[in-house]
């Protein structure tokens, strides 16, 4: 969970996208960083072995103000979707604070959708983590695709939490940061206070 | 621990402009170069001993511009940091804070030093040296040049 950094007077938290591949959560990410100022973000990292590939940057919302007096650094972390990096799924959700799950609108990718979310439910156990309980949003993305589902299939299978959840189309950076507010509004009153 | 003027005031320079305003270069460069030498010092565990007797040399390098409970505090925030979001993401975040070649040279020859510390520097250490190296486009010669230097 968030960690202080008394040095600098920041509150970390550590925001992971999860969903299945190809369904738009490095372009999430993408467009955050693309869009942030420089003197804000750090620099996109992608770390990369054969059977690991994480993607990541940091960076500190200016309209946030401060919590507790200290300022807020976000940590965006992905994973790919692919089944074959499921041991990088699984680390990377440690420590998370809250959880954005990306879902692909298409029709044709419904049957991937309810297997990642049901891998992030696994993995999130194993980590010692419970979905109900953590901070977490839901993102339909690609509502601009032809095919989408309803609103309400979509919700019916991937949301039995009632968590807030957004409409996207990432490519145009239509509901990215509309998604990430409203991950930061529910992560934001758990921080850790800093100690004197 | 024997730091060379220039890294003194380099690390003077950081902690004052850190307790100015957190935010800036060189309160960056000064943060980020801690935490690469916390990553290589701490590859083979830090023990209690060996945090108090960095924490001290520390605060002494930077004129107890940043004191030594601090300095032992950001140790234990770091710890967190490293649980949370991973060693090898860490030190690869924090070297892409160190872009400029001097920067980088005072970096790694920095961490080296801290990992030095107690007179004897693991495997372990080196490999994470090496590690640092690479990112910063320094073959592993270099590396071990420069460490047999600072021996």
């Amino acid at each position: 969970m968030s960690f202080i950094n008394h040095l600098s007077k920041e509150i970390n938290c550590k925001i992971v996208y999860y969903g299945p591949g190809l369904c738009g959560k490095t372009t999430n990410l993408q467009w955050v960083h693309e869009k942030t100022k420089p003197e804000s973000k750090g620099k996109m990292i992608t770390l990369a072995t054969e059977t690991e590939r994480t993607l990541f940057f940091d960076f500190m919302p200016l309209d946030l103000g401060t919590v507790h007096g200290y300022k807020v650094r976000f940590h965006l972390y992905t994973v790919p979707g692919q089944v074959f990096y499921d041991a990088s799924r699984k680390l990377i959700l440690k420590g998370a604070d809250g959880v954005i799950f990306v879902a692909d609108s298409q029709e044709s990718r419904m049957e991937a959708n309810i297997e990642s979310f049901e891998n992030l439910g696994r993995n999130l156990v194993d980590n010692d983590l419970e979905l109900a309980k953590l901070a977490h949003v839901i993102q339909y993305n690609k509502r601009d695709a032809p095919e989408a589902a309803s609103l309400e299939s979509l919700r019916g299978l991937l949301n039995p939490n009632r968590a807030p959840e957004f409409e996207a189309a990432a490519r145009s950076g239509q509901g990215v940061f509309e998604t990430l507010k409203g991950l930061a509004k529910l992560v934001l009153p758990r921080l850790s206070k800093p100690a004197p | 621990m024997r730091l060379s003027e220039e890294t003194e005031a380099w690390l003077r320079a950081g902690a004052e402009a850190t307790m100015a305003e957190p935010t800036n270069g060189a309160s960056r460069h000064f943060l980020a170069g801690l935490e690469l030498a916390y990553l290589v010092a701490s590859a083979d565990g830090l023990a209690e001993s060996e945090r108090e007797v960095l924490a001290q040399a520390l605060a002494e390098a930077t004129g107890d511009v940043v004191d030594q409970a601090s300095f032992a505090r950001h140790f234990r925030d770091l710890d967190e940091a490293v649980a949370m979001l991973g060693r090898r993401e860490r030190l690869s975040a924090a070297a892409a804070e160190v872009d400029d070649p001097h920067q980088r040279d005072l970096a790694l020859r920095f961490a080296a030093v801290v990992a030095m510390a107690d007179q004897h520097l693991d495997p372990s250490e080196l490999a994470v040296l090496e590690q640092l190296g690479a990112l910063f486009e320094w073959p592993p010669a270099k590396v071990h040049a420069m460490v047999e230097e600072l021996r």
